[in-house]
């Protein structure tokens, strides 16, 4: 994850002076983290892969049959792409049948991991589609 | 034109049709449900789409999922096989409105004689015999109604206008029933079928089950291409079929097929149709027509000669029949039988892993299924693995390579009907021929006493 170095000498000055002990900063290329070691505070770099593979990663799956689309019609870039943030609701790509174009929606905040389907592939219901892995955001439901 | 044809099934009959496909150098489109997804018909077509979960209203039932899977795939035609939605006449129009070619009559057509009335005041009009009875719905005067049922005589059978498939139907011995039969009948067809209207036939006591094959084309010619006879049934469920039907004067047989040969030009039918009567005392009694292919269509192709699902892909393309009634001949006679996943007693559907599976073969013998060894049959469906048929220069001809065929017949892993199959071939008066439709059930029940 790329961070201003200031930025981050900042950041473990401020978590010395706090009883937290790890202060975790998540971006789409990957997460850094600041751990409380004593009188010191160390930083950690975890690669987008490492970080999401800790998590466990989901499918979402076609709902119906159509020609995968990954992005909008009118849009040139995809709508989901590799370590790509989304909240819930949000379109990861879309299915065309015909004059129909249904969004194929995150099932809940998440970070994409992959695109499985290929732009302009023909689905079937439960296709796999994109793979993500929800963020906790620490609300219960 | 029909380049490509979407299979809207699932099991032996999409198989057999994607065979039919194959021959004539048509492209297939499967469709399955992901219980489905390691079938065969999903593995032999070109090309093969999930459209649902397991459940048959969330797959095979889904208008929409099919209709979107032809969109995508580029199929111009749909063969709905049996069941399902071939007899779904909504269905049949949404696929002509796509633009598609439904490989099957005019939904205009399958409403006329998918109400059992109409069908009946249609036949009649034909000059097809039918039971005696009332071409209309009973009336709500109840008086109006005993008289009527005394005109019929009794016994008699309230029959759901809507229904079919045994269901919907209530016998009446007396007089005294009739009233509170026909109520609870007519809430039945509401609440089944959301059709209150019922009518009243003569009950046969002993009837055979016996029905004439038909096929049209849009070019106003039909042909009848012979009989079976689906006597061995077990709540309306046909067990073993044969053609043609045994004992029948082939003269008599002629004349009523020769009627629903001209009642599909009446009505301007156009594909493969099958018109089911009761026959007793040497008389015939229309019941209703299946608008489709039958289950046992087999037996038919084994004596005419002609391959029914080709031929039903051709007329839908448009092409004239090509043959005349004076080509269509019955030669040696062909029995069916129904091999099924379930226990040969309580009939319970038996789902499972086929551990092995051991068809048989040799001249005259054919199987159409789309099980073996390793396949998992699924609790969600029909419980039909497979259809043994064969053929033999005459009826006793045939039914010793049936039993042949059944003894080499191996199915493990799973409960199937063998046993009762093995058991129904060595029956003496199934081998004499003609039994009626209640004889399998008098043959249980005379075990379970």
């Amino acid at each position: 994850m790329s961070v201003d170095p200031a930025f981050v000498a900042q950041l473990s000055t401020w978590l010395a002076a706090t009883d937290i002990a790890v202060l975790e900063l998540r971006g789409p290329d990957g997460t850094l983290r600041l751990v409380q070691a004593g009188s010191v505070v160390r930083s950690e770099a975890v690669s987008p892969v490492e970080d999401i593979a800790a998590a466990e990663a989901e499918v979402v799956a076609a709902p119906g049959v159509g020609v995968f689309l990954d992005r909008h019609p009118l849009r040139l870039e995809p709508a989901a792409a590799p370590g790509s943030q989304h909240a819930a609701g949000e379109p990861l790509g879309f299915l065309r049948t015909g004059p129909i174009l249904q969004a194929v929606s995150a099932p809940c905040d998440c970070i994409v991991e992959g695109v499985l389907a290929a732009h302009g592939a023909t689905v079937g219901f439960g296709t796999p589609l994109v793979a993500i892995v929800p963020i906790d955001t620490g609300e219960t439901p | 034109m029909v380049t490509r044809v979407l299979i809207a099934n699932r099991g032996e009959i999409a198989v057999r049709v994607i065979r039919a496909c194959r021959l004539l150098g048509i492209g297939t489109v499967a469709v399955h449900s992901q219980a489905d997804a390691d079938s065969a018909h999903v593995l032999m077509a070109d090309q093969a789409l999930c459209i649902g979960p397991a459940p048959v209203r969330k797959s095979y039932l889904d208008q929409a999922a099919i209709l979107a899977v032809a969109e995508v795939t580029g199929a111009d035609a749909i063969h709905p096989g049996y069941g399902f939605l071939s007899e779904n006449a909504d269905f049949a129009d949404r696929v002509e409105a796509a633009g598609l070619t439904f490989i099957g009559p005019t939904g205009a057509t399958m409403r006329i004689m998918g109400d059992k009335i109409s069908a009946k005041r249609a036949m009649r009009a034909a000059g097809v015999p039918c039971v005696p009875g009332l071409d209309e719905g009973l009336p709500d005067d109840p008086a109006r109604v005993v008289a009527i049922a005394r005109d019929i005589g009794y016994p008699l059978i309230l029959k759901a206008a809507g229904g079919g498939g045994g269901r919907g139907m209530r016998r009446v011995d007396r007089e005294a029933d009739l009233l509170d039969a026909l109520a609870v009948t007519r809430e039945e067809g509401r609440s089944a079928f959301g059709n209150g209207e019922i009518y009243a036939e003569r009950f046969l006591t002993h009837p055979r089950h016996v029905e004439i094959q038909v096929i049209a084309d849009t070019h106003g010619n039909a042909l009848w291409l012979g009989s079976r006879d689906c006597s061995l049934q077990r709540r309306h469920q046909k067990v073993i079929e044969e053609a043609p039907a045994p004992g029948i004067d082939a003269a008599k047989i002629a004349e009523v097929g020769e009627r629903c040969a001209q009642a599909c030009r009446s009505i301007g039918y156009r594909g493969v149709g099958t018109f089911e009567f009761l026959y007793e005392d040497g008389s015939f009694y229309f019941i209703e027509m299946n608008t489709r292919l039958q289950v046992e269509h087999p037996v038919t192709e084994m004596t005419a000669g002609l391959d029914l699902v080709e031929l039903q892909i051709r007329v839908a393309r448009g092409e004239a029949l090509p043959l005349a009634q004076a080509d269509v001949a019955c030669r040696g006679h062909a029995f069916e039988c129904r091999l099924n996943a379930e226990d040969p007693e309580t009939f319970a559907p038996s789902p499972g892993l086929i551990t092995a599976w051991q068809m048989a073969g040799g001249p005259g013998v054919r199987v159409d299924s789309h099980a073996g060894a390793g396949y998992r049959v699924p609790p969600y469906y029909d419980s039909l693995i497979g259809k043994l048929i064969v053929h033999g220069a005459t009826r006793e001809d045939a039914l010793a390579r049936l039993r042949a065929a059944l003894g080499e017949t191996v199915v493990e892993g799973i409960r199937t009907n063998l046993p009762l199959h093995r058991r129904l071939v060595d029956d003496a008066a199934f081998g004499t021929g003609g039994v009626d439709i209640h004889h399998l059930e008098r043959m249980m029940a005379g075990d379970a006493a």
